[in-house]
């Protein structure tokens, strides 16, 4: 379980994060929205460690990882992909996935097994292991980079922004893929997007954030039915 | 237990390629050795010196893409503290007679000497490296740069360990062409081994993007330490092959003019693999003796040539701008010898 509790985040005199709790179950799929600039992939960025937090608690199952480094969280399980592809393209698809499954740590090994085998043939990878990641299409660059940090054994798995790009027959393939995660391979998981339908479908919980700080959070129905998520994000209700 | 149990297809692929590389040395070793003159020899064997510095650069530069210009320096410490060690009493009372803290009151055997230039070389490259693998880009070099001028210094000035610009004479030339091509072969194969290990490919990974990396477990200035120390093993132990064949050396061969050689070698072959820096290796330290006979204005197909010195120098920097700007990723980009034979052979 990821519980952070009361974390901020200041630049100089911009408040990016300010005092935001979060709870996210092992087997659950928490949705985060928000306008631009709302502090959404600050906040990933801070519990991934590319970001050190001002105040406040970073907790995962437990144990406040507050202090680790980058590297460190990510072996400890914390795994992630990004808003910009940041995949490997000198090397082949299997190894951008074995530069994550190599740095593994034994208990993690121990405690859940790897889903990389099964997630490659589940995002369409299988056929693709020696390409360049270079040579792949867009929408595969982005099914590696989850399939790349599933390779972690994450305890939570968090997605800026997965769907950016995609069309809408990709789009339905991401929402089976993680389905499939859900199911096969249930781990905290925390979710960025701005295409709302998306977020509906597979997520269990959202958060809405704006000025850096917790607007509205609760069950998807709720929280798209919220008059303050509605003025400040949504514009209309979500069906 | 089958090998795929053990070693991944890549690792596998790796010594194909190993295999390969090596029987090309071999080849052109025993061409020169059977058929090639005395002096042919010595540029062979210079040739292979050198390979060991280009695979060393490659194992960290290639593979990190951090730009290293102090390799020339550790080339040297590996070079002087085997001369030291190695060098007889009786010449080292001749040559060292004020050396400090009594380096010429004894004289090790050849291979014990050579495990303690590697041994020192490597330390001092780890200290070096705590700071250095913590940079990245200019400040790498920079910091890479002020290395060799640094060392380069202390060659030249502490004459009464290194004799400065005069020549450290009398070490046992213990060392022949089978030596080096041997090394060069067991070289090789570590420099393969390294580019599909674990760390090797997380290297590669934080090369091509470092925020990734870390987002995915590597720690990336402990995976350049690694490659830095293990670059400066193979920069010492053509050092010391350098110093056990020749029997003399100075503080000029490991100063900007190697340096430069070197780089262009790696460039011209590509840095990102292991076939590259074999590749540009030969073709330079080949393409080199060409061009110096064309230095001396020789008489071709009856027609005088000018004198035409320097142009080694020149043709050396025309290399490096021309791939860098027509193909900065060097003749193999990133493909080992292997996938070339693979995609020749479909």
């Amino acid at each position: 379980m990821l519980e952070l509790v009361e974390v901020s985040k200041r630049f100089g005199g911009v408040q990016a994060v300010d005092a935001v709790s979060l709870q996210v179950d092992s087997d659950s799929v928490h949705g985060l929205i928000g306008p631009n600039g709302a502090g959404k992939t600050t906040l990933i960025n801070l519990i991934s460690g590319l970001l050190v937090h001002s105040s406040g608690n970073i907790r995962l199952n437990g144990r406040d990882i507050g202090d680790f480094q980058a590297h460190q969280r990510a072996r400890y399980g914390v795994a992630r992909t990004f808003q910009n592809l940041r995949i490997y393209p000198n090397l082949t698809v299997q190894q951008n996935i074995e530069v994550a499954a190599s740095t593994v740590t034994r208990t993690n090994r121990r405690q859940q097994a790897s889903p990389v085998e099964e997630a490659i043939q589940q995002f369409d990878l299988a056929d693709k292991r020696r390409l360049y990641a270079s040579e792949l299409s867009y929408g595969h660059m982005r099914r590696l980079e989850i399939v790349r940090a599933l390779a972690l054994v994450p305890h939570v798995l968090m997605l800026d922004e997965p769907a950016a790009g995609m069309n809408q027959e990709e789009t339905e393939q991401l929402i089976e893929g993680l389905q499939w995660v859900k199911q096969n391979h249930p781990c905290a998981m925390l979710v960025i997007d701005h295409d709302l339908r998306f977020i509906m479908s597979v997520c269990d919980r959202i958060t809405v954030m704006n000025m850096g700080s917790v607007l509205s959070s609760g069950a998807p129905a709720d929280v798209s039915k919220d008059p303050a998520v509605i003025a400040a994000y949504l514009g209309e209700p979500v069906s | 237990m089958s090998l795929s149990a053990y070693i991944s297809r890549d690792q596998r692929s790796g010594l194909v390629g190993s295999l390969l590389l090596s029987c090309l040395l071999i080849a052109v070793g025993l061409l020169v050795v059977y058929f090639g003159q005395r002096y042919q020899l010595r540029i062979v064997y210079a040739a292979y010196v050198n390979l060991l510095v280009v695979l060393g650069l490659q194992v960290f530069m290639g593979n990190a893409n951090i730009t290293n210009l102090s390799h020339s320096a550790f080339m040297g410490i590996g070079a002087y503290v085997a001369a030291i060690c190695v060098t007889p009493v009786k010449i080292k009372a001749i040559s060292l007679p004020q050396a400090p803290w009594g380096l010429n009151a004894f004289a090790l055997d050849p291979w014990v000497s050579a495990f303690i230039a590697i041994a020192i070389t490597a330390l001092l490259a780890w200290l070096v490296g705590l700071i250095i693998t913590r940079l990245s880009g200019i400040g790498a070099t920079i910091v890479s740069l002020a290395l060799l001028v640094i060392v380069h210094s202390i060659f030249l000035h502490r004459t009464d360990i290194f004799k400065g610009k005069q020549a450290f004479f009398g070490i046992p030339q213990v060392f022949d062409i089978n030596s080096i091509l041997i090394i060069s072969v067991c070289a090789i194969f570590v420099a393969r081994a390294f580019r599909e290990s674990h760390w090797g490919i997380q290297l590669r990974a934080s090369a091509d993007d470092e925020v990734g990396a870390r987002s995915m477990g590597v720690n990336v200035y402990r995976v350049r330490l690694i490659a830095w120390v293990l670059g400066s093993v193979f920069l010492a132990v053509a050092g010391i092959s350098y110093a056990y064949f020749l029997g003399t050396i100075s503080a000029r061969p490991f100063y900007f003019t190697h340096v430069f050689l070197t780089v262009a070698m790696l460039i011209l072959g590509g840095m990102r693999t292991v076939t590259g820096a074999v590749l540009g290796t030969l073709l330079i330290s080949f393409g080199l003796e060409g061009v110096r006979y064309l230095e001396t204005g020789p008489e071709l197909l009856g027609i005088k040539l000018p004198e035409l010195l320097g142009l080694s120098g020149i043709m050396l920097g025309v290399v490096i701008v021309v791939t860098m700007a027509f193909r900065s990723s060097g003749i193999t980009g990133n493909t080992e010898i292997e996938q070339l034979f693979n995609r020749w052979r479909r």
